[in-house]
């Protein structure tokens, strides 16, 4: 059977980890799909920083890496290996000296064994002489090992200040050579800044990965068998360089939907990106998106892009339960009941620090909201509406977020202010599975947010599980929940917090029916849809514009 | 009793059981089905030899032996039992040792190393269940697989540690073995669900990934790697075992071996093993199937699966070394030594204790008026329930030692038989404490820097058996020296900002490293699962003990001429008092709504609210100055003695509770007493006070100082209606001591 080979097109940043990223699970999922057809094979292209993440991306979600290829640079540039290799001289000093106490604690209970029986004989002799005899040699051997000891201890530290010093002068001789800007912004680390937050630093970092991307790109003219190329973001001007047929993913365009909100958020270095976006729409000339909705709104009105350039293919189902049903047991339930309290706790342990007592205990009665903190998440309502209902309705449950709040001083700020600290916790960096087993064992789903580029996961992440959702009476949610009824008992007016709460309060007291409703339409509406199909038609799509050839701009 | 479901320690274990003469031995139907389980199984073909009456029997049936509380199941087993084996699983160990009389035989099969039972012990046993374990160790053995395994642990092990050899059964299927299948078996389960095993599986992946391979193992999770082969019919586990070229076993555990190794010999495949492990100890260290490394390992193999005849027979013809001390036939006359240690120490057991149980109600900080009163009542329904259950109880009363807090009237109505002991807070270094427990023979984990323990200037409550601590206002956490029941009454810091963070987790410790938390609302219990995080085998609820109030009414005190009519706010100085808007209320009530009945205001130092400096009460203060009808109808008349109280009661027309969350107050149900109807705070608390006792009450908003205005305004109409609702003092009385004392007492007796 003839294969198709098609590119998929990666320009992530160094310090990306792709298991953390929203896009990295949707890639996951097509992936997963093309491994098992054998009529196309995925070419994967990446900046070589990426290589480890995409592997590491696989390793979590069971994606078998011999199922797509890897374009990429051998090796990673030299300066950027220096300085993962000196962020790791934290981790690297500990395993020395651990190891190097481990090594000590060692030899010196050797030399106690060895020595025991000879001090007990010095301590239970009664005769004088042997006592003597010790303690001259002691004097003897003392003599003549202490100035050498005094001498080599000197030494090292001397020989270690000499090293420092030396070390420091290499630093400034090349800083030196280097320029002032560099000096200034190697010291602005070394003073604890961000490297991202150091003007030079990405000025030489944009120039290191422009010169990554020319090799990835050199490379990528090469693969002359690839016939159209995936590019799952509008994030990287780059792809428009590919002198290949290109179709480019538009998830949305937050920053024009929630400007206001976005301005307050990274400064001119998020303008930038937003620059690029727009360069890349304009430069794009087929893109795929999840709904209708942005299609419409974000692609054809607000960036004028020609509506039939833009395909709408809308999510598969995303099913958690291969991840935490326990088979082989009489009584599934139970066993997948009692796996996932272990996964959520472990997840506990290792998220909460410093862990308080309790803080989710094996019957807390919990809502859960994947998602990581954005402006258009609408976390603060959702805050608001659980503030209400513990303490207006005295509705007793605790709500588990999984996004950073250190990034989100709105959100940090509401917390102290409505005195939620204890009810609110925060489980970063979820694998696949204890996301899973959060889902299960939550009371109730929540998706409060404002936007979403097609219908979010929540909906087929939770009830796959078995555990109910509410969600924002969003355009995308109501493209894909058509039933009245199901709108009616599970949606609320994003902007109305009291509404929120109320249908919450409502979802909690009337869980099992709400469930049996949603189970029922997922089953038959939703979860027909695979990720399959999600496949099937990106390469229909990429079979299409493979046929045209298409020029770089100018 | 064999408490166990391994299917193949079963399977020696009772054969050998039988050789000893124990010809009825009962297994359990049931067991934890998770996914650490997959390899047990239940088996009823004893229950006919049991010879029990059938009711017994499926009592016994129905039971959960890994945690079972059913105290009519434990009678039975008792009753015909003497000997139980149990598997070191927390749960079961606490159950087993609270209600099983006979010996307890605690199977252990080795840990990972850097582990010990002794560790594990301290880290996952209540406090009670290892006070347990020193008083009734004459009847506990800690039955080994492997004779070393008490090497690294501690005296109590070692002094009550009895070895017992797992055998392996099974016939010798060497000359059935074939090797046609030139690929590694690697036995991993667990994959999917455990980050030890997947671990394990990585690194096979990474060392062996490119040989050929199978990888054997239960997977309650599907593994998307098509070399894993999951669980599979006998058949085809048969014949894996007789074609596949060679085995090999990763691990270097020195106290455990995995069962599938021996299998492996048994079935004649040749087995490559890393050296450091079990294997060593079982007679290894020189066997050519032994390698030092992985890399020596993958050598060995690759030259295997290529059919190296020479190696494939020599391993193959010396492997069986390993299986020599494992056979059942060489294991029997070992295990029956030490069964028969066990059986003779049956005869010994010691009698239990006839004393009386002492239990120590403690009263943590200086509480009065209601929260006093809830301790007696405690305390009364330890005594009277103890006394119902025919298991008559010391309890004594403990309360800070501070003349300033309390006097010696506090106490007047305290029931004689419960005696008082003041008492002062005392701490101890964290050096301090470790040598307390060393002398008190207590085996626990100290990682706080200091621990309070109370100082009654004798034994620090060290003559009682438990104590009962009312409320968790424990700041420091509490010297482990003596099993703990807390009652926790609210959980106010989840709806008041009274408390800082840190105090408030100091209370969660408290409640953690108790045994028991007892609350007697459902909407405490909420806030305890949730909020405190409680697991629920810890946590009951019991019911409210109501107090019983005289009501008769004070025909001294009978007025000349009918006062003019008003009602009773009944409060004090707290913050969820709901102050501010209790006080805008009345401003609405009187000014706008033109309120006609005057309002009374008592209770503990209410008084000092019209002029405290306290922030939630300046605005009382501020709305008093501008609102005539405020200062014209309210009257703050402080705390005010019993029999005042109740002549106030009498002449009025209906109690007002303005609070805005707590438990719940009796002060509706003192009202009630005296035939008072009540406008409540509507939360749940009151809720439930209201049901539980058919009490008549009206209810508004708290936060809603105009909702509460109109329905005091409401009940100038209503009052004289919702009177006639009041219960009858029989109804009031039912939910007193008498009562509820059992539950009390049930509660708090399964933690002696």
């Amino acid at each position: 059977m003839p294969v198709s080979r098609f590119g998929i097109y990666l320009a992530y940043g160094a310090t990306v980890d792709m298991r953390a990223e929203g896009l990295g699970r949707l890639f996951a999922a097509l992936l997963m799909a093309a491994a098992k057809r054998d009529d196309i094979r995925f070419v994967i292209a990446c900046p070589s920083w990426t290589r480890e993440s995409l592997m590491q991306l696989c390793e979590s979600e069971g994606i078998p890496t011999t199922a797509f290829d890897v374009l990429s640079p051998a090796r990673k540039p030299a300066l950027l290996r220096l300085y993962e290799h000196w962020r790791r001289r934290g981790r690297r000093r500990r395993r020395r000296a651990r190891w190097f106490g481990l090594y000590m604690a060692r030899a010196g209970a050797l030399v106690q064994r060895a020595l025991f029986p000879w001090r007990r004989r010095l301590i239970t002799t009664r005769s004088m002489a042997p006592v003597l005899a010790v303690g001259m040699l002691v004097a003897v051997v003392a003599a003549l090992i202490v100035p050498f000891v005094v001498l080599g201890s000197a030494l090292r530290r001397g020989g270690g200040r000499v090293w420092s010093k030396l070390q420091k002068l290499a630093l400034r001789g090349w800083l030196a050579m280097a320029g002032k800007d560099v000096r200034r912004a190697a010291g602005d680390i070394l003073a604890g800044r961000a490297p991202k937050d150091v003007p030079t630093v990405v000025s030489l970092y944009r120039q290191m990965e422009e010169a990554e991307l020319d090799v990835l790109h050199r490379m990528i003219e090469r693969a002359g068998d690839v016939s159209a190329w995936y590019c799952p973001t509008a994030f990287w001007p780059s792809v428009s360089k590919l002198d290949r047929p290109r179709l480019i993913c538009v998830p949305d365009v937050l920053l024009s939907d929630f400007a206001a909100s976005f301005s307050a958020i990274g400064g001119d270095r998020m303008l930038e990106t937003f620059r690029q976006i727009e360069r890349v729409i304009a430069d794009g000339q087929h893109f795929v998106t999840y709904s209708a909705h942005v299609k419409n709104e974000t692609l054809v009105r607000r960036f004028g892009v020609a509506p039939d350039a833009v395909d709408v293919i809308p999510h598969g189902a995303v099913r958690l339960e291969p991840l935490i049903t326990i088979v082989g047991t009489p009584d599934q339930r139970a066993a997948t009941e009692a796996f996932c309290h272990d996964v959520v706790a472990s997840a506990v342990r290792t998220s909460l620090t410093p862990l308080r007592v309790g803080a989710l205990g094996e019957a807390t009665r919990f809502l859960f909201y994947a998602s990581q903190f954005r402006p258009q998440k609408n976390v603060v309502n959702l805050l608001r509406a659980c503030e209400h209902l513990l303490r207006r309705r005295f509705v007793s449950c605790k709500l588990v977020l999984t996004g950073n709040p250190d990034l989100s001083p709105e959100i940090g700020e509401c917390l102290s202010r409505l005195r939620l600290q204890e009810e609110v916790l925060f489980l970063q960096r979820l694998s696949s599975q204890q996301l899973a087993a959060c889902y299960r064992l939550a009371a109730l789903a929540i998706n409060p947010s404002l936007f979403e580029g097609g219908l979010p996961f929540t909906f087929s992440e939770a009830v796959s599980v078995g555990t109910p959702a509410v969600m924002a009476r969003i355009p995308v949610t109501l493209d894909a929940i058509r039933d009245e009824e199901l709108r009616e008992w599970m949606l609320f007016d994003p902007y109305d917090w009291k509404d929120m709460a109320a249908r919450i309060e409502w979802a909690l007291a009337n869980r099992d029916m709400l469930l049996q409703r949603q189970r029922a339409y997922f089953d038959t509406t939703i979860a027909p849809r695979s990720w399959d199909h999600v496949l099937d038609e990106h390469v229909a799509i990429l079979r299409r514009i493979g046929t045209e050839r298409t020029a770089a701009p100018a | 009793m064999w408490l166990l479901n391994h299917s193949a320690l079963r399977r020696f274990e009772l054969d050998q059981l039988r050789r000893a003469g124990v010809t009825r031995v009962f297994t359990p139907k049931r067991f934890p089905y998770d996914e650490g389980n997959l390899s047990a199984s239940v088996d009823a073909a004893l229950d006919d030899a049991l010879d029990l009456a059938s009711e017994d029997l499926a009592r016994l049936n129905a039971q959960d032996w890994y945690a079972c509380e059913d105290a009519a199941a434990w009678e039975i087993a008792n009753r015909y039992f003497r000997i139980a084996f149990i598997g070191f699983f927390p749960r079961q160990i606490e159950t087993v040792l609270a209600h099983f009389d006979g010996t307890i035989v605690i199977r252990v099969f080795g840990l990972a190393s850097g582990e010990t039972y002794s560790a594990l012990l301290r880290e996952h046993l209540s406090l009670s269940t290892r006070i347990r374990l020193r008083e009734r160790a004459s009847r506990v053995w800690f039955g080994t697989a492997y004779s070393h395994l008490k090497d690294v642990e501690e005296r109590y092990f070692v002094e009550h540690e009895c070895f017992l050899p797992v055998g392996v059964l099974g016939d010798d299927k060497m000359a059935d073995w074939h090797g046609s299948d030139a690929r590694v078996l690697f036995v991993c389960p667990r994959i999917g669900t455990t980050p030890y095993f997947r671990g394990i599986y990585d690194n096979f992946k990474r060392e062996f990934g490119h040989l050929p391979h199978v990888i054997g193992g239960a997977q309650p999770i599907a593994v998307p790697d098509p070399a894993v082969i999951g669980y599979v019919p006998r058949e085809a586990h048969e014949r894996n075992m007789r074609e596949l070229r060679v085995m090999y076993y990763h691990s270097r555990e020195r106290n455990h071996v995995h069962y599938h190794p021996l299998e492996a010999i048994q079935a004649g495949m040749p087995l490559v093993y890393v050296g450091g492990g079990m294997l060593d100890e079982l007679g290894g260290r020189s066997l050519p199937g032994r390698c030092r490394s992985t890399t020596e390992a993958r050598a060995k193999i690759e030259r295997l699966l290529e059919g190296d005849r020479r190696l494939i027979d020599r391993i193959r013809k010396t492997q069986g070394a390993l299986l020599e001390p494992l056979l059942a036939e060489r294991c029997a006359p070992t295990w029956q030594q030490g069964f028969a240690r066990i059986v003779a120490s049956v005869k010994l057991r010691a009698p239990r204790s006839a004393r009386a149980s002492r239990i120590a109600v403690i009263v943590p900080v200086g509480y009065r008026g209601g929260s006093l009163r809830g301790a007696k009542l405690l305390a009364q329904a330890l005594v009277e329930g103890s006394r119902q259950a025919g298991q008559p109880a010391d309890v004594v009363l403990a309360h800070l030692d501070d003349k300033g807090v309390y006097t010696d009237d506090e106490f007047k109505d305290l029931p004689a038989h419960v005696r008082r002991r003041p008492y002062r807070w005392k701490t101890l270094s964290r050096e301090e404490a470790v040598r307390a427990l060393a002398y008190a023979g207590v085996d626990a984990n100290l990682h706080e820097s200091a621990y309070a323990i109370p100082d009654d200037g004798a034994t620090n409550f060290d003559d009682c058996d438990l104590w009962l601590i009312v409320s968790d206002r424990v700041s420091i956490p509490l010297l482990p020296v003596k099993p703990y029941v807390m009652m926790v009454y609210d959980y106010l810091q989840r709806y008041e900002d009274f408390l800082d963070l840190p105090t408030s987790h100091a209370f969660l410790r408290a409640q953690h490293a108790a045994e028991r938390v007892l609350v007697t609302t459902d909407f405490t219990y909420a806030d305890a699962r949730d909020f405190a995080g409680l697991p629920l085998r810890k946590l009951r609820r019991v019911p409210m003990l109501v107090p019983q109030f005289d009501a008769t009414p004070d025909a001294s005190a009978t007025p000349d001429k009918p006062l003019p009519p008003y009602f009773i706010w009944t409060t004090n100085l707290a913050l969820h008092k709901n102050h501010h808007n209790a006080a805008s209320a009345l401003a609405i009530y009187y000014d706008e709504l033109g309120g006609r009945w005057s309002c009374k205001v008592t209770g503990v130092e209410s008084d000092r609210i019209p002029t405290s400096e306290l922030p939630h009460l300046k605005p009382v203060r501020e709305i008093r100055a501008r609102s005539r009808g405020f200062r014209r109808n309210v009257e703050f008349m402080g705390e005010l003695h019993e029999r005042a109280y109740r002549r106030l009661l009498a002449g009025g027309r209906f109690l007002w509770h303005a609070g805005r969350v707590d438990n719940g107050t009796f002060s509706v149900v003192e009202a009630a007493h005296a035939g008072l109807p009540a406008l409540s705070s509507d939360y749940p608390a009151m809720r439930e006070i209201a049901a539980t006792n058919s009490l008549a009450i009206a209810w508004m908003d708290p936060h809603d100082p105009e909702q509460m205005a109109s329905q005091l305004k409401a009940m100038e109409a209503r009052a004289d209606a919702l009177r006639a609702q009041v219960p009858d003092s029989a109804t009031l009385e039912a939910n007193g001591v008498e009562r509820h004392a059992a539950a009390y007492w049930r509660e708090v007796r399964e933690c002696l």
